[in-house]
């Protein structure tokens, strides 16, 4: 990476983050997360699980990234190593360049109300035996802030801001539906006021028509409170209409790095070309050429050699099965990790080599 | 399509629940031609599983057919025994669930639960049984089918089990497939794949299919026709392609305005235009059209008129007052 990262990192820290601001509000470097393997009767110090394999992004502040990938590919554990729910094994996450790593117990607590989380399931993410005020007035109490009288108006000030009545302060979680809830947990995620919230799967156990609901409260809350999300799921239709930037990870790195309009227009990696491809359309296909990948995700135990999508790639030539490629800068602002990437001026390569690679299915 | 392999008619599935009967099902009417797709698309609690599972009669003790015909090959499931039934069920209409991990059985190997339906139904001995289920698994996709026979359903990935569920299905080569959700567990490429293998099952074995989805998306590349639920009833029925091009219920029409896409510009506030409110309590329905309160047309006849589903013309049905036949 570059080399004056580290410097930033070492940095004093600033109190005023008034005084950053040409620094993005949040930068991986070389961030790893591996997962020990567990020792099994005859098989001994098992191999661990490379969940997040080095990924280095910034995301500047106001702007949505949204982050897609298959299950497993480490889109949700990288989530919570931004967060440092699970700190990284190695490398850097710095939040308006400090990094986390060096801060004490009592700076991160501090930290922690700027960076906010709103997890998939509302279910389980709400405790069934306290009230929506009892929730939403927690981060206070944990945090120390404010009187009594101050908290219930910001509460009640939150349940209107996220659409919901002041009313339902007494309420409990079961008497919500599971569009009201994820609200709940929203307004929750926003009570400190936090620069930063990473969304993992916020809205996909949701219906349709309410999924389209929590996406403009979503919107609007950035808009009105300056908001930064990293915008983690799997669904590249939602993905496309809230990201301002789009990441794609495959087995644990990010293969694709662009703004959102250029990669669903014309992706660079043949991977987000599959995935787009993949998905079901509305309507007629303009091009009736869908990519069916074959064979299954492959572990991320034990990851092909070279490129991790080769043995799946159409594209694939010898050199990908020996040399990882590295993120790169292909054209302005469009990064990918491909020896070969789509450029538009690549002809469609050796037909005859595709039919023998990847799993006979 | 002229020959019908199932037709329900006026079909209605009662739950009863502390908080009253809550009318999962209301009065639905739908056929499915030989070798036809008919999509069944709802969101939560529209009724669309609970009409796939009166039709299995596999709902739940406290939920009943209150009313209503389920007419197959000369029966009426609504009303066959027990035992009739147990000769229907994965002989003559088979399912597919959402998730396979939890509709196979974890401590049996592959082999033999695929092996089981083909015992059970057609008579077969074991080795025969086992061979079938091997050229079975081969025909669903399974590398190796050989092999995978003696692995146990753990041991598979969640495609793989999707597709011995498929396998499991085809057995006994039916008259109509239920596919609830057979792809909503999936990883997208790997839906990609089971929603081909489904298309090409469908033409080479000739069978019918009521696929169950909540994804207009699924639909539309796999259905021949759909028909949308909302609040226990069919509110629109058409060809997948009419209904996309030019849906006629105000509900059809929110849904398919809210949804994200993929391709198409964006709109300039990043807001989608959304259906308001809620579903109403399917135990206490407003009197008149179950969309009157998210309705952007409702007007007074509305409020205490339910609209019947009519036929705007051939193969288009809609239950709207602003499309009175």
């Amino acid at each position: 990476m570059r080399p004056d990262q580290t410097d930033v990192a070492n940095a004093p820290v600033l109190d005023r983050p008034d005084s950053q601001e040409g620094v993005p509000l949040l930068q991986l470097v070389e961030v790893r997360k591996y997962f020990p393997g567990r020792k099994t009767f005859l098989k001994t110090g098992a191999t661990g699980v490379k969940a997040v394999d080095g990924v280095s992004l910034s995301v500047r502040r106001g702007e949505t990234l949204g982050l897609v990938g298959e299950s497993g590919c480490g889109k949700s554990t990288l989530g919570r190593a931004i967060l440092h729910l699970e700190p990284p094994t190695s490398g850097q996450v710095l939040f308006e360049g400090r990094d986390l790593a060096a801060l004490t117990p009592d700076e991160m607590r501090h930290l922690r109300r700027d960076m906010q989380i709103v997890f998939q399931d509302p279910y389980s993410a709400l405790n069934p035996r306290k009230s929506v005020g009892s929730i939403l007035t927690e981060a206070y109490r944990i945090h120390g802030l404010y009187g009594a009288d101050e908290r219930a108006r910001r509460v009640s000030d939150l349940l209107e801001m996220v659409g919901l009545r002041a009313e339902h302060v007494h309420r409990y979680p079961h008497e919500f539906s599971g569009g009201q809830r994820q609200r709940i947990c929203i307004a929750r995620a926003i009570a400190l006021d936090p620069k930063l919230v990473v969304a993992d799967e916020a809205v996909s156990a949701l219906d349709v028509s309410v999924q389209a609901q929590v996406l403009n409260l979503m919107v609007t809350l950035q808009k009105r409170l300056g908001l930064t999300y990293v915008f983690i799921s799997h669904d590249l239709r939602v993905v496309r209409h809230i990201s301002d930037r789009v990441g794609v990870m495959y087995l644990g790195r990010i293969v694709e790095l662009s703004e959102t309009a250029a990669l669903y227009r014309r992706p660079l990696h043949p991977y987000t070309e599959a995935l787009l491809s993949a998905v079901p359309r509305l309507g007629p296909r303009k091009d009736s050429t869908r990519i069916v990948l074959k064979g299954d995700i492959p572990s991320a135990v034990n990851p092909p050699s070279g490129c991790a999508f080769h043995p799946r790639c159409r594209y694939s030539r010898d050199r990908c099965a020996v040399e990882a490629p590295a993120l790169r800068e292909h054209a302005p602002g469009r990064l990918a990790a491909c020896h070969y990437p789509l450029l538009d001026t690549l002809p469609y390569q050796e037909p005859s080599k595709i039919q023998s690679i990847g799993n006979p299915l | 399509m002229s020959e019908e392999v199932i037709s329900i008619r006026n079909l209605h599935t009662h739950f009863r629940t502390e908080d009253g009967v809550v009318k999962s099902v209301r009065g639905v009417d739908l056929d499915i031609g030989r070798g036809e797709v008919v999509g069944l698309v709802g969101e939560s609690g529209s009724g669309k599983s609970v009409t796939a599972h009166s039709i299995m009669r596999l709902i739940p003790p406290s939920g009943r057919i209150v009313e209503g015909q389920i007419l197959f090959e000369g029966e009426d499931l609504a009303r066959a025994s027990v035992r009739q039934m147990q000769k229907v069920r994965g002989d003559r209409i088979a399912m597919i669930f959402q998730e396979p991990m939890t509709s196979l059985n974890p401590v049996l190997r592959i082999g033999e639960q695929v092996a089981d339906v083909l015992r059970l139904h057609r008579g077969l001995s074991k080795r025969e049984a086992l061979a079938e289920a091997k050229t079975l698994l081969g025909r669903v996709g399974i590398p190796d089918p050989e092999a995978r026979l003696a692995n146990f359903p753990h041991e598979l990935s969640g495609g793989q089990r999707q597709r011995v569920m498929i396998a499991a299905a085809l057995a006994c080569r039916p008259q109509l497939i239920i596919a609830d959700e057979p792809t909503t567990a999936l990883d997208v490429t790997i839906q990609a794949q089971i929603l081909d293998l489904l298309r090409d099952l469908k033409r080479d074995f000739g069978c019918s299919v009521l696929l169950i989805t909540h994804d207009l998306g699924v639909i539309s590349e796999t259905a021949d026709r759909v028909a949308v639920m909302y609040a226990g009833q069919i509110v629109e029925i058409a060809d997948v392609e009419t209904l996309l091009d030019e849906p006629l219920h105000p509900y059809t029409i929110g849904l398919l305005r809210s949804l994200p896409r993929l391709d198409g510009d964006l709109p300039e506030d990043r807001l989608l235009p959304v259906i308001g409110g809620v579903v109403p309590n399917l135990a206490e329905l407003p009197i008149g059209c179950a969309f009157q309160t998210r309705c952007p047309h409702v007007h007074a006849r509305c409020l205490t008129e339910e609209p019947p589903l009519s036929a705007v013309h051939s193969s288009r049905q809609v239950r709207c007052w602003l499309h009175e036949a």
